[in-house]
């Protein structure tokens, strides 16, 4: 291989990549940093809904299973998912790590991996929203669960100054938050790398990697029109589930590696609105400040969010057109809404079809539909028991947590990446996204995103040696 | 080159205006001219995904409103069905319904707008961050 121009190229800049690729530019390293989407920042996220969507998102806003059942929302800007999600970090629990044990033969348990977890909660600023702050929409998800004695708990969410008892509207913040208070991987590891040394080019995607025994090759194009080759010693992909899969599969992988773009999860979630005499307006101030906390819903696959949508996104929603579905939006104010999210099986797979478009063949099963069934049922009966005039229950479902595709594991037959965070057959190729995930753990990944790319530095490091 | 020529804009139009007529506080579709903003979906769609949405509206083209309504009823009735039809009219339905949603709902309006409101307005939504 010709010169090598990098110590690390690190593909996607969300949870895992950014992450991994501040933690070398810390320890002097030179390290590109190569983002599909677009670079904003606190004072030009694109605003409204409509840019926000359509610009942060792959798809024009969203992409649709090969049978157009499910919806996935995957960000593409530099910050990732971190940029656009709630930014809720929790630690993932025995249900998770004894599965994770199972499938993969790795020892997955809290001691495994409770030094990352620390290190990771100690880079971010972690708050819960105080009782005080509760809008009408949680008090209402407080009051349905307490009816129903269901247990729950307050959501721990990376965030420094949100100040919303002055007035400030969190739901403002799904496309990027203006005031950088949303602990994303942008603001605490991206923005700050810049200043150190990181190269970053955004609006570049990969196309495929070669792995040499002296270091990587990845093709990019650039701009969505100029063909780009970068060199390094070694390489991340954490371009997420999606991404990196999609990677792997046109760099020929999966003829050595027959598990690459299975196993895919996304823990559907479903949306079910219920109307009031007054208005909730369950847009304004705090905006997810709960979730179930229960050892018997956690059982069943089920958790649930005080969650509401934007305009587009419940119109999307909602069934029908015309008059019928401008009269339920006009009663958006009244409208409260719980969403449920279930614990899939990982029974999805990706490829690539015509032009490169990358195909999601994730269906819901048998057993995905149940839980997704008895998890609306409880919400229309908790939503009726309070008094809703109405309930809507949605029936489009959507994954925003996209997992698997490239499982971790012993066996090359049936993962990708062995217990170093290293592609099998590969010297140094390394992933620790969400696509390392064997399984889904019905909880939010993004903080054991961190704590897994935060055990592979190590591996990675010696890497370079 | 995402722009739409002149019979796909008035196939939108004419489409949006079926899904969003004007009805009490609320505007049509074409009333706003929010067809006007249609490039920000436009530029970000996959370019195959492009080139068929450009296709089907400029079939939609010929298609008079009675037997456009009579399609988008026909559409929201089958979706459920198995098979690769039902996939299509759920790819379809949700395309359609996702261009002419996400611009109805955007609260912009285009300079040949004449309605003083949005919808957004009429439905009340409002939020405020204040930068650091």
């Amino acid at each position: 291989m010709s010169s090598i121009d990098w110590d690390l190229i690190v593909v996607g800049s969300g949870p895992s990549g950014g992450r991994i690729a501040a933690d070398f530019v810390k320890k002097g390293a030179k390290v590109l940093l190569l983002e599909a989407g677009s670079f904003f920042r606190a004072k030009d996220f694109p605003k409204p809904e409509i840019s926000s969507s359509a610009q942060m998102f792959w798809g024009g806003g969203a992409e649709l299973s090969t049978d157009a059942r499910l919806g996935f929302l995957r960000a593409k800007c530099v910050g990732g998912t971190s940029v656009v999600n709630q930014a809720l970090l929790d630690r993932f629990d025995d249900y998770v790590w004894s599965e994770w044990k199972n499938i993969t033969g790795i020892n997955f348990s809290d001691a495994y991996i409770a030094e990352d977890y620390e290190a990771v909660e100690k880079s971010v600023t972690l708050q819960t929203i105080p009782e005080k702050a509760f809008g009408k929409n949680t008090r209402l998800f407080l009051k349905a669960f307490e009816k129903k004695n269901f247990g729950w708990a307050p959501l721990r969410r990376g965030q420094s100054h949100c100040d919303v008892e002055n007035g400030n509207d969190c739901m403002a913040c799904l496309g990027g938050c203006p005031r950088n208070s949303k602990q994303s991987t942008l603001v605490t590891s991206v923005e700050p790398s810049l200043e150190k040394g990181l190269t970053l080019i955004p609006n570049c995607e990969v196309n495929s990697i070669e792995d040499y025994d002296s270091g990587v090759v990845v093709k990019a194009v650039l701009n969505k029109k100029d063909q780009a080759t970068y060199k390094a010693k070694a390489l991340v992909i954490a371009g997420g589930s999606f991404g990196t899969s999609k990677i792997l599969l046109q760099s020929g992988f999966e003829k050595k590696l027959p598990a690459l773009g299975k196993g895919i999860a996304c823990h559907p979630q479903y949306m079910t609105y219920a109307l009031f005499n007054e208005p909730i307006d369950a847009f304004k101030g705090a905006f997810q400040g709960v979730k179930s906390y229960d050892d018997n819903l956690r059982k069943m696959g089920l958790k649930f969010e005080n969650v509401f949508a934007p305009p587009i996104a419940t119109a999307m929603l909602f069934a029908g057109h015309g008059r019928k579905h401008q009269e339920e939006m006009k009663r958006y104010r009244y409208l409260a809404s719980m969403e449920v999210a279930i614990r899939d099986e990982a029974s999805g797979s990706l490829s690539i079809g015509k032009g490169g478009k990358l195909l999601v063949n994730k269906k819901i099963t048998d057993q995905d539909r149940a839980r997704a069934d008895k998890g609306v049922g409880f919400v229309r009966e908790m939503y009726s028991q309070l008094g809703a005039k109405e309930v809507i229950a949605c029936e489009q479902g959507f994954g925003l947590h996209l997992m698997g595709g490239c499982a971790i594991g012993t066996d090359e037959k049936k993962s990708v990446v062995n217990p170093e965070f290293r592609v099998h057959g590969t010297k140094k190729v390394f992933v620790a996204d969400s696509s390392i995930f064997p399984s889904a753990p019905g909880l939010n990944p993004s903080l054991t995103i961190m704590a897994l790319s935060q055990k592979a530095i190590p591996f990675i490091e010696r890497s370079l040696a | 080159m995402s722009g739409l020529n002149y019979f796909q804009k008035a196939a939108l139009n004419r489409l949006g205006d079926i899904m969003c007529p004007r009805n009490g506080e609320f505007p049509s579709f074409s009333d706003l001219d929010c067809i006007h903003h249609a490039h920000i979906v436009l530029d970000e769609i996959p370019a195959q995904d492009l080139k068929d949405l450009k296709l089907l509206l400029f079939a939609l083209w010929f298609m008079p409103a009675p037997l456009m309504r009579i399609f988008l009823f026909t559409l929201e009735r089958m979706k459920d069905i198995g098979g690769e039809a039902g996939t299509l009219i759920r790819m379809l339905q949700f395309g359609l319904r996702g261009i002419a949603f996400a611009l109805y709902y955007s609260d912009l309006k285009g300079p040949k707008a004449i309605s003083q409101q949005t919808p957004v307005n009429v439905i009340g939504f409002e939020v405020a961050v204040q930068k650091n």
